[in-house]
């Protein structure tokens, strides 16, 4: 749950179709995310595409993940198939951070994290404790740690991974 | 009523907004694009309760590189609802069928005080019906295995509804309105609606209202219980229900206020769903397509609305316009009351139920070329979304599409609409 790398900044309003652009909507009909996320940010930030690691950190603003769910999938996913560690914000489209959390990816709301963090900075933020540091300026700050179920279903993996150890703890399924 | 749905289906005394809790779910409804019966075969997994999963048929998939297309999916759905014990009444194939998020308010599935979750995006329209409902997308797989939702309760806010709509204006007006006049800080929230105007707001209008909160940019949307959703759940609920009502002092994150008398019939297009503006601000533009159907607008009220403007008259030559009853209920019902005769007189096609040309890669004959623009009642106005990602679409209510069709241009629907004693104020 600790988080790593480098800081990719967006402001407000940050679409999934800004993540991945709409016309790759076609490679998500056949669930081709590493084909997706060769396109990642391809319109909105070219620098991302050859820039990103894997363990990098998005951070956008308000209204994270606006526009139409049918997008949501695509770009949590094509995040995920590149590595990228965690998408926060300042606030986020619930449809949207439900995507992220569903399929592994922090996709989080902190209150005033836009502004501890420029293009390229270094983060370390622990998830679990709150604790935040941004490891170019060496500023520090105490978030709210995510609730203890949320924790559980990203370090099953998924909530499909998560709801098949809870099945098979009380042996309600599967049946193999 | 959110919260109180959420404690009673997590068992616990309250939840409060930032709690992350686990409901129960009383219902799934998908429709039939699903995303998890490859995964459920593969891995042998089983459904928490086959009684409580509905499939209905509605999108109709065509093209071939669709892993969903429909005729795989289809047949794909009836064998897993047999493997998996799925009653066969839970799936709704043609003749029974129409979109995932109206058939299980139309057949009392989705009841007051309960968590439902439908698979496709606009499922918040069964909160019509004074339930929670969350659109669960790609993330239903764990909620199938369970029979719960892991849920980060939403803050609310509450919209007071007071007069009543004038003729003509739907609740697809009411929806436009509230993009263009709520402010941003609703993003995310639950919107409860109630107060004295829901009372004039058939169940039609609500489930119109309830279908927008994807466009709205609210989680879901949670009508108040009332006499009208009681008259409409006898003889369709399936089991006893316990609807749930705001306590008198319930805190809300923001309280807005409505009255319905100043809703006028709005067009939001093309391209982006913003940009919204009065029928006068777009009348005379030229159409080539008109479309009556959808989630948001394919009810019984709104045939009927279409009806009414294009009874006697005939749709401009250079017009197409298809209609597509939002379900085989719907379908009948335009039937026996008349209403399909008046729109096929008028030259519509009309369509079998589901969700239609709204989306270009549903099974409609209404797809749009390089430079033609549509007036449709339907949901998105996305470029491509209809077809060419050079054609224009433009959203309406049913009166202005049918009214633009028999003019061959936007039109006003007003001097086609049948004059309405105003009830005293």
């Amino acid at each position: 749950m600790r988080l790593a790398g480098r800081v990719w900044t967006y402001g407000d309003g940050l679409s999934a179709t800004d993540i991945v652009p709409a016309s790759y909507d076609p490679l998500s009909l056949v669930y081709d995310w590493d084909g997706c996320a060769e396109h990642l940010f391809e319109d909105h930030d070219p620098e991302f595409g050859p820039g990103a690691a894997a363990g990098d950190v998005i951070i956008a603003g308000h209204a994270l993940g606006a526009g139409h769910a049918h997008y949501h999938i695509t770009a949590i996913m094509a995040c995920r198939s590149r590595g990228i560690g965690a998408i926060l914000c300042e606030s986020a489209d619930m449809l949207f951070q439900r995507a992220g959390i569903d399929h592994g990816l922090p996709v989080w709301p902190f209150t005033g994290i836009s502004a501890l963090f420029r293009q390229g900075d270094g983060i370390a933020f622990d998830l679990a404790t709150g604790d935040c540091r941004n490891t170019t300026t060496g500023v520090t700050a105490q978030f709210t740690p995510l609730p203890p179920l949320i924790r559980d279903i990203l370090a099953a993996g998924s909530s499909l991974d998560w709801a098949l150890a809870r099945a098979a703890d009380s042996q309600l399924s599967p049946s193999s | 009523m959110t919260q109180k749905i959420l404690a009673r289906a997590s068992g616990q005394r309250s939840v409060l907004p930032g709690d992350a809790v686990l409901p129960r779910v009383a219902l799934v409804t998908c429709p039939d694009g699903q995303t998890f019966i490859d995964r459920f075969n593969e891995r042998d997994l089983k459904v928490w309760d086959p009684t409580r999963l509905i499939f209905c048929f509605d999108h109709m998939l065509q093209p071939d590189y669709m892993a969903v297309r429909a005729v795989v999916e289809h047949p794909r759905i009836l064998r897993f609802a047999e493997r998996q014990g799925i009653p066969t009444d839970n799936v709704y194939q043609l003749g029974r069928n129409g979109i995932s998020h109206q058939i299980p308010v139309e057949h009392g599935w989705a009841l007051p005080g309960t968590v439902c979750i439908g698979l496709d995006t606009q499922s918040a329209t069964m909160g019509a019906a004074n339930c929670f409902a969350l659109p669960a997308l790609y993330g239903v797989d764990p909620i199938l295995i369970t029979g719960d939702v892991w849920l980060i309760a939403p803050e609310c806010t509450r919209l007071t509804l007071r007069g009543r709509l004038r003729h003509g204006v739907t609740g697809k007006d009411i929806v436009y309105h509230l993009i263009r006049s709520l402010p941003a800080a609703i993003r995310g929230r639950v919107m409860e609606i109630d107060g004295p105007g829901i009372a004039s707001l058939p169940m039609d209008l609500r489930l119109a209202v309830a279908n927008g909160a994807v466009q709205i940019g609210v989680m879901t949307v949670v009508f108040a219980a009332d006499a009208v959703l009681a008259n409409y759940l006898a003889g369709r609920a399936r089991e006893p229900f316990e609807p749930v009502a705001a306590d008198p002092d319930a805190s809300y994150a923001a309280e807005y206020v409505l009255d319905l008398a100043e809703v006028e019939p709005l067009v939001a297009g093309p391209h982006e769903i913003e940009r919204i503006r009065p029928v006068s601000a777009v009348e005379g533009q030229p159409v080539n397509a008109a479309y009556i159907g959808s989630c948001s607008s394919g009810r019984l009220s709104d045939l009927a609305l279409a009806a009414e403007v294009l009874r006697g008259r005939r749709v401009d030559p250079g017009v197409r316009l298809v209609v597509t009853p939002i379900s085989a209920e719907t379908h009948r019902e335009a039937a026996r009351s008349g209403v399909l005769q008046d729109l096929l007189d008028a030259g519509a096609t009309v369509t079998q139920p589901g969700c239609g040309a709204c989306y270009s890669c549903n099974l409609s004959p209404l797809k749009l070329a390089d430079g033609e623009r549509c007036i449709s009642t339907s949901v998105e106005t996305l470029r491509g979304r209809m077809g060419s990602a050079e054609a224009e679409i433009l959203l309406a209510n049913a009166a202005v599409v049918a009214a633009s069709a028999i003019e061959g241009r936007i039109a006003d629907p007003a001097p086609y609409l049948q004059p309405v004693a105003e009830p005293a104020a």
